[in-house]
């Protein structure tokens, strides 16, 4: 449209032209032709700069309907995830009982974690998280072998029927839903959230994936559930800014610690998480958490025949509460995570829970604690991270009271989404039982991990 | 004692060094809203906690909606260092943390402030940012970036 309009001004500049040019010829044109000549000029002129105008508004109008529809027809369910494989050797002495802890003494390839986010928000207030982690797990897998004789892993092997040759070798893995909740939101200082959720405790059980942790390693409190790590239950959330400053609370009530997925009580687990953050000029938070309940683990029994009467019977009773503090602070290229976790564990008498499938070992009241520092600092090359971590704490096993573990490691981020982890750790052992033989230090464990990983 | 000479010395080095700040130059910003948003001019915190989400609605409920120009986008690095107080790499793995936790994503993009304009004119809730200058009658304009400063409107 544009280009014949100026198409059709500069024929009427040729034929102005062609017309001046014909004067030195031809008799004098009236004055009044020249000038209606311009005046049409000058008009044709001005509807080319509306018209433009006009294009470029209608243009602007047609994105920004497509980029409203675009916005009312967001994506209603979104997937992303991360991924991390890699190597790792973990080195306990020959001479050592902690081999019974290790499956492997040499340098193995491992795939890590294959995780998967659902993320639905079908409108403003409604929404559901579902993350699942794809595993091989069983198979391989070792339960604690405390007895003498073989300890042999769990084997998934069996023929596919399926195949077309009806008899191809397979290995089945498994889907372990990590969390899995539906949630409200009726304004910033309130959402709802019912199913599976991650327990939302200190720092490391909300960061849980190895795109976010800092280092690899993971902490006693949560290797030796001093928390439960996921609840099933309902959880209301919120959080309000104020300045620079945000404050916010979880309040739970969960089936807590079940044997299987049903709570065998109305007593409920309870549980609470208060945290105060700044976010400028440097990033800091500060969080406390507890939750307190009961664990009940039940048989069935029938009691007669005749006639038919079935009877329950308590064989799992403890109380627990459990408190943890911990705080974070980002400053530019250095970061740093802190987290405590205390658990007092009292049993009904005669309701005990025996101690890793030990047969005829008990455990015993007592109280349990954990604590870590981290620290990292992003260097200006290479995306080079190193950080240290260093982990104590008293959790009482047949194989120790507790452990001191000293850490170094460092990150290299490629990019945003790309990043190789690599880790030393020793586990040095404290008061180890009678059975051990020699020092302490001959039953030190050091482990080597490295975890390629990638963000999706 | 010498060792220890060294590792001061080496950290003091490390604390210096840190990773590069941007290099880019001043951008000055407009930081424009719907006509239906009910504040009348907004703090760097203010607009922080709407960027990053943190709070997600308007006094009154209205549902907040902003939208941001892509992470390469010159504005974006000028407005995140301005209110954010982040560098591109550490706002690209603040969002990568934030859906990891399951906290939520970021604001939507647009790739160019004319689209901006107009989007933040016709949706109800809607903040954005322009080019200083670029703002019409359409929005409203309730805080502007000057030489890396949030002011007034």
């Amino acid at each position: 449209m544009t280009g014949a309009l100026i198409g059709a001004v500069l024929a009427l500049l040729a034929q102005g032209e062609t017309a001046a040019d014909n004067t030195q010829a031809a008799p004098a044109a009236p004055a009044s032709e020249t000038e209606q000549l311009r005046l049409r000029l000058d008009q044709l002129a001005t509807r080319v700069d509306q018209l433009e105008a006009e294009k470029i508004q209608r243009e602007a109008e047609a994105q920004a309907a497509a980029a409203q529809q675009a916005e009312a027809e967001r994506p209603v369910l979104r997937l992303y995830g991360f991924a991390d494989a890699g190597l790792q050797r973990i080195m306990p002495k020959s001479t050592s009982a902690l081999n019974l802890t290790v499956p492997s003494r040499e340098t193995t390839f491992i795939l890590g974690n294959v995780n998967l986010y659902f993320d639905a928000q079908p409108s403003e207030s409604w929404s559901a998280l579902i993350e699942t982690r794809f595993t091989n797990a069983p198979n391989g897998l070792i339960n604690t072998c405390a007895t003498v004789g073989p300890c042999k892993p769990q084997s998934t092997f069996g023929y596919d029927i399926s195949s077309p040759v009806g008899w191809a070798p397979i290995r089945w893995g498994s889907v372990i839903i990590e969390r899995a909740y539906l949630q409200w939101r009726y304004a910033d200082l309130l959402s709802i959230r019912v199913g599976r959720y991650l327990t939302p405790f200190g720092i490391w059980n909300i960061d849980h994936g190895t795109p976010t942790l800092i280092s690899l390693m993971i902490p006693n409190f949560v290797i030796n559930e001093l928390i439960p790590t996921q609840l099933t239950g309902i959880e209301a959330l919120g959080a309000t800014a104020f300045g620079d400053w945000t404050a916010g609370y979880h309040l739970h009530v969960s089936n807590g610690r079940t044997s299987g997925q049903q709570d065998f009580t109305d007593d409920k687990m309870i549980g609470a998480r208060l945290y105060l953050r700044r976010t400028y000029p440097l990033r800091w938070a500060l969080g406390l958490s507890g939750l307190a309940g009961r664990n009940v683990d039940q048989t069935r029994v029938v009691l007669s025949l005749l006639p038919y009467r079935v009877g329950r019977q308590t064989t799992v009773s403890q109380r627990e509460i459990i408190g943890g503090a911990d705080g974070s602070l980002d400053a530019g290229p250095f970061r740093l995570r802190t987290e405590f976790a205390i658990r007092r564990v009292d049993y009904a008498p005669g309701q005990r829970d025996t101690h890793y499938d030990v047969p005829n070992a008990f455990n015993a009241n007592r109280l349990e604690w954990n604590a870590y520092v981290l620290g990292a600092y992003q260097l200006p090359w290479l995306g080079l991270e190193p950080f240290f971590y260093g982990e104590i704490y008293r959790v009482p096993t047949f194989l120790s009271e507790g452990a001191v573990m000293p850490s170094l490691g460092f990150n290299i981020h490629f990019t945003t989404y790309a990043q190789l982890k690599t880790q030393w750790q020793m586990v040095h052992f404290t008061e180890l039982p009678d059975i051990f033989s020699g020092t302490n230090k001959e039953h030190d464990i050091h482990v080597v991990s490295t975890r390629l990983v990638l963000v999706f | 004692m010498l060792l220890r000479r060294q590792i001061l010395l080496g950290l003091a080095v490390l604390a210096v060094s840190g990773p590069a700040p941007a290099a880019d130059a001043p951008v000055d910003l407009d930081i424009i809203v719907h006509s239906s948003v009910p504040s009348e001019t907004m703090d760097r915190p203010a607009l922080a906690a709407i960027f990053s989400m943190t709070r997600r609605s308007w006094s009154g409920g209205l549902g907040a909606v902003p939208f941001n120009f892509p992470p390469e986008s010159p504005l974006r690095r000028a407005f995140d260092q301005s209110v954010l107080g982040l560098a591109p790499a550490e706002v690209g793995r603040f969002w990568i943390d934030q859906r990891i936790r399951g906290y939520g994503h970021p604001p939507r993009q647009v790739t160019d402030p004319a689209l901006m304009l107009r989007l933040v004119a016709n949706l109800k809730g809607a903040i954005g940012y322009v080019p200083a200058g670029q703002a019409d009658k359409s929005v409203r304009i309730v805080a502007r970036i000057r030489q890396g400063k949030v002011t007034g409107p």
